[in-house]
């Protein structure tokens, strides 16, 4: 008999304890106003707090973006090049693809290492007014420009508010087909940045980078800043020299872009190297362009997004250089029209 | 024979349900108040049948400058905009997976209308390390919310 009422005791005694945990799960009628006078309860983890990379109203990140670029009529004024003379070089129109995808391969909070690929291709589609042209009008007009490589980013936060931000990537940039790959074309860059980030609103950071955007290669300071105003309606994207955007938020999902990017890399021309007889083993056609321009973003379907952007492209460099006499490296100093240009772009974002 | 019978079977028993009361016990832990990491908004966590959610219970900033309630104006379903944002269940669906991971829900962000997959990891008792991701939990973010408790009045 003892053991039986043991037996039910026990087996009660198990019922109660799980029916009171589960009490304690039953939704209340709330009182909502309750809920702001509270005390934080420390946590007696180890692991710190880290600032994350986002902003509030940030213009969300592409992971992968396919995208087509067209620039109008323009004009390059060629430079002299051995027994060819300078000349006019007129350009129908410019067109491209560009694809770039950036996956993070470790994302937590205390690291994000992201790596990425990307193909840029651009055409020279040349006007039938053209007469003579010089060797580089007609490289460009048979091969056009064509960039690829990969790249990698750490973002790593070091507290609730400071962070660091390493970018290095490899392309290989030329004048020839894909499949014509020379050391020549590789040229590596990247960027070091050490920022804050104050509240969610605001994030600014100071750093190098190795950069060809100016045409050769350049060691340019770099400013981060990105602000979301109280309203969240304007705000302010910054990476200079590289772009800086104001921006305005119809709502999250439909952003509208005013600013600027600086665009330029280096390219090898295999072609006036081989098919020409100059003497010069490394030609690099050093491009940098301003482009002024408008943008709208938007979603088309939650994280699928759609880029419109128009504006007018700026020459800045269209050199020729050889870049193994480095004291006086420049071989032709051509001048680069300007051009109405604008660019569509597919893309997935990230959250 | 017999009583030895029942014994055992008494302890097995016994220690079944402890068990399953400890692992109910242990999921239980994430119940509570959770300030998010910029501190602009509370969640209430609790259970709903075998799953776990938790709904907006405090705002920084409960009204826009005009002085109307914030409502969830960036939901992409039309329908949904005047749903004030207080009270709204932003977290649901997550079932314990053990170790301290809450996973196979969704949390909404009113600040930009999204839905995200999302898993929740119970750092300590009150530091819940939540993440929202698309597809997979590599392309998402991370955010550490704070466990809070009513005053005592």
């Amino acid at each position: 008999m003892k053991f039986r009422l043991l037996l039910f005791a026990l087996f009660f005694s198990s019922i109660g304890l799980s029916q009171t945990t589960l009490d304690t799960t039953k939704t209340q009628e709330e009182d909502f106003s309750m809920y702001a006078d509270v005390v934080e309860v420390p946590s007696t983890n180890k692991s710190k707090i880290y600032c994350s990379q986002k902003i509030l109203g940030l213009s969300p990140s592409k992971l992968i973006s396919f995208g087509f670029d067209f620039v109008g009529a323009n004009s390059i004024e060629m430079d002299t090049i051995g027994s060819f003379s300078g000349n006019t070089a007129n350009i129908k129109y410019n067109n491209g693809i560009r694809f770039s995808a950036n996956f993070p391969v470790v994302s937590n909070n205390k690291m994000i290492l992201s790596l990425g690929v990307n193909y840029l291709d651009f055409k020279y589609v040349k006007s039938s007014s053209n007469k003579e042209l010089v060797p580089l009008s007609e490289v460009l007009n048979k091969n056009g420009l064509r960039s690829y490589g990969i790249n990698g980013t750490i973002y790593k936060p070091f507290n609730s508010k400071l962070f660091g931000i390493l970018q290095l990537a490899a392309d290989h940039n030329s004048a020839g087909k894909i499949d014509e790959f020379h050391e020549n074309g590789l040229k590596y860059s990247g960027a070091i940045i050490f920022g804050c980030k104050p509240n969610d609103r605001r994030q600014y950071g100071f750093g190098v980078t190795q950069s060809y955007r100016g045409g050769a290669l350049n060691y340019f300071p770099v400013i981060l800043y990105n602000y979301t105003f109280k309203s969240k309606k304007w705000g302010i994207e910054m990476l200079l020299p590289a772009r800086a955007n104001v921006r305005y938020a119809i709502n999250p999902r439909n952003l509208l872009f005013f600013g600027f990017e600086l665009e330029g890399n280096s390219y090898y021309i295999n072609s006036m190297v081989t098919d020409y007889n100059f003497g010069f083993k490394n030609l690099q056609l050093h491009r940098s362009e301003i482009r002024p321009r408008f943008t709208y973003e938007f979603s088309i379907y939650n994280f699928i997004w759609m880029s419109i952007q128009a504006g007018y492209r700026i020459g800045y460099k269209f050199n020729v250089d050889n870049v193994d006499y480095k004291a006086d490296p420049v071989i032709m100093d051509n001048k680069l029209g300007g051009s109405y240009y604008f660019n569509i772009s597919l893309n997935l974002v990230s959250p | 024979m017999k009583k030895n019978f029942f014994l055992l079977m008494s302890i097995l028993i016994f220690s079944l349900l402890n068990a399953q009361t400890a692992e109910v016990a242990e999921s239980d832990k994430i119940i509570g108040i959770w300030e998010v990491g910029s501190g602009k908004a509370r969640v209430k966590i609790t259970k709903y049948g075998d799953k776990f959610g938790g709904k907006i219970v405090w705002l920084k900033e409960p009204t826009y400058p005009d002085g109307n309630k914030k409502v969830d104006k960036n939901n992409p379903d039309e329908t949904k905009r005047e749903v004030p944002l207080l009270g709204y269940n932003n977290l649901l669906g997550f079932s314990y997976k053990g170790k301290a991971e809450y996973a196979g829900g969704t949390i909404y962000d009113p600040e930009n209308g999204n839905t995200y997959n999302c898993v929740i990891v119970l750092k300590d008792d009150n530091l819940l390390e939540v993440r929202g991701y698309i597809g997979v939990q590599l392309f998402g973010r991370t955010d550490n919310w704070k466990r809070v408790v009513l005053k005592e009045k």
